[in-house]
């Protein structure tokens, strides 16, 4: 199912000019349409490529 | 080339203020026709080339890079020096620290003599920079330089400068290194610092050096690696002398070459070009093994998914200046905002498990060779290009075949290895493990002296 993009703009309150969706919608589709099976049977255990570490604040 | 240069400096055939003041005579010269530069800094360039030439002088000697004009991306940050990140609404932003980078290249004894333009905010591939002048690939000025460095790359192919530093995101570096017919190399993730570099996405960005030749790039490389504690990313791996020796070999080096995507949908030209340099690695005893690479494909989506989300992180603020961007940036941050952060956090998960699989083809391989990119530079202003009897987005074309290894961090280098029919640079990319620069280094070091490669650009500015 697509996903109605500009509605989710919307809801996030995200102004995005009417021009700019010619540019927006379709090449996120298409990203999508690639993407979204690779996600969706992701095991538990597999974090992501992210880390915190306690501790080691550099501020 | 550098190490030429450093030579005659120290024989003293020539001095530092007289490669500055020449390599800046050059730029006034020709920047109306490249366009590669948006900040001259000819005063201080002047002055530190005079304090070069004493520092020799008096025998303090700084190493290869001394007294040599070199130049930088401008989203490298520079004490006192304008930093535009290439966007108007940075044209103020005077910052009053440096970049690490930018500090050792000054440690090294380099002269800065610019700021290189760039596609803005190094949010894109063409370096068609609405607000500071589209950079010219001088190879051709119908043709993109490609981008987002494409002024270093082109001030490189030009002859404008000795050394530059680029940033690659998604292929930044190694696109324009290809369409300019220059070397590039992406170092691995955390290998240089990112500190005081204009954030594009935080886990995909680095900074490289682009070079008239691999030797080159290795000095540069020497210069600006190792650990800095003011870059969260940044890697803790001792540094080695990465400039590969006089006469190196690759006898017996394991390189890969994929049998599944790098070398589909190209340009038969570039395809020709490529497997002519492999045919050249044979010959002087290296091994090619066919290997099945994981899913690129996927590899890039995920690569889209994490630098959408990052740069609508770090750029969504702008869009307060929205009128003030180019439209192509303006339509992938608002593309970002709407990444949502379960998406963001899967690519992330994925990016793991594609890790972990690339990981799995080193004990086969040494190395991978391929294709910077799949086609020579497309004309300016083409938005799709065909390739394998497929129509493609020229954007999403130039990207594939190197968007993928910023997301696995891995060191990758471009360097030409030969011309189209049109007299277009075509890039071969050797790609390697995690922190071993040195063996990609020494790799396209090996086909460079066994004459892969071009002759120098004949760019002259008319």
């Amino acid at each position: 199912m697509k996903k109605d993009w500009q509605a989710m703009a919307q809801a996030r309150g995200l102004e995005i000019p009417a021009g700019e969706w010619g540019r927006i919608g379709p090449a996120l589709d298409a990203l999508e349409e690639v993407f979204r099976p690779l996600a969706a049977r992701l095991p538990p255990e597999l974090e992501p490529a992210l880390v915190f570490r306690a501790g080691e604040a550099d501020e | 080339m550098i190490r030429e240069a450093a030579g005659d400096l120290r024989r003293g055939r020539q001095t530092s203020l007289s490669l500055t003041t020449a390599a800046l005579d050059r730029i006034a010269r020709l920047h109306g026709s490249l366009r590669a530069f948006i900040t001259v800094t000819a005063e201080p360039a002047l002055a530190r080339a005079r304090q070069a030439d004493a520092e020799l002088a008096a025998g303090h000697d700084r190493g290869a890079l001394h007294g040599l004009p070199v130049s930088v991306k401008d989203l490298f940050a520079t004490r006192g020096i304008l930093t535009t990140g290439g966007s108007r609404v940075y044209r103020a932003r005077v910052p009053d620290f440096n970049s690490t980078v930018v500090k050792r290249l000054e440690a090294a004894g380099a002269v800065l003599v610019g700021k290189n333009n760039l596609h803005e905010l190094a949010y894109g591939v063409t370096s068609a920079n609405p607000h500071f002048g589209a950079v010219v690939n001088p190879w051709d000025p119908q043709r993109s330089p490609g981008g987002s460095s494409g002024g270093s790359a082109a001030a490189l192919a030009a002859g404008l400068v000795h050394g530059a530093m680029g940033t690659d995101t998604g292929g930044s570096i190694r696109i324009p290194a290809s369409f300019c017919g220059v070397v590039g190399l992406k170092p691995t993730y955390g290998r240089v610092s990112r500190y005081g570099v204009l954030p594009l996405a935080y886990t995909l960005d680095h900074a490289g050096p682009l070079a008239a030749s691999v030797r080159d790039a290795a000095l540069l490389l020497n210069a600006v690696a190792g650990h800095d504690p003011a870059d969260p990313s940044s890697s803790r791996r001792p540094v080695v002398d990465f400039a590969p020796a006089p006469g190196c070999s690759i006898r017996g080096l394991r390189i890969g070459i994929p049998e599944n995507f790098f070398f589909e949908r190209l340009d038969p030209e570039v395809n020709d070009a490529v497997r002519g340099a492999l045919e050249r690695a044979r010959s002087l005893g290296a091994g090619l093994k066919p290997v099945r690479v994981p899913d690129m494909a996927a590899i890039n989506a995920v690569a889209r998914i994490v630098q959408l989300a990052e740069a609508a992180s770090v750029l969504g603020p702008l869009l307060e200046r929205r009128d003030e961007l180019g439209g192509d940036v303006q339509a992938l941050i608002d593309q970002g905002r709407l990444v949502g952060a379960t998406d963001y956090l899967d690519a992330q998960r994925l990016r793991r498990r594609y890790q972990r699989e690339f990981a799995g083809l080193w004990s086969e391989i040494d190395c991978i060779a391929a294709p910077t990119t799949p086609l020579t530079a497309p004309e300016v202003g083409q938005t799709s290009v065909r390739l394998g009897g497929e129509d493609e987005d020229a954007r999403l074309a130039v990207t594939r075949l190197v968007r993928g290894i910023n997301l696995l961090g891995l060191p990758a280098i471009s360097i030409p290895c030969g011309l189209s029919g049109t007299g277009m640079p075509i890039g071969l990319q050797i790609i390697g493990p995690a922190f071993d620069e040195a063996t990609v280094l020494t790799a396209a070091a090996a086909l460079e002296d066994a004459s892969v490669g071009i002759s120098a650009c004949p760019f002259d500015g008319r």
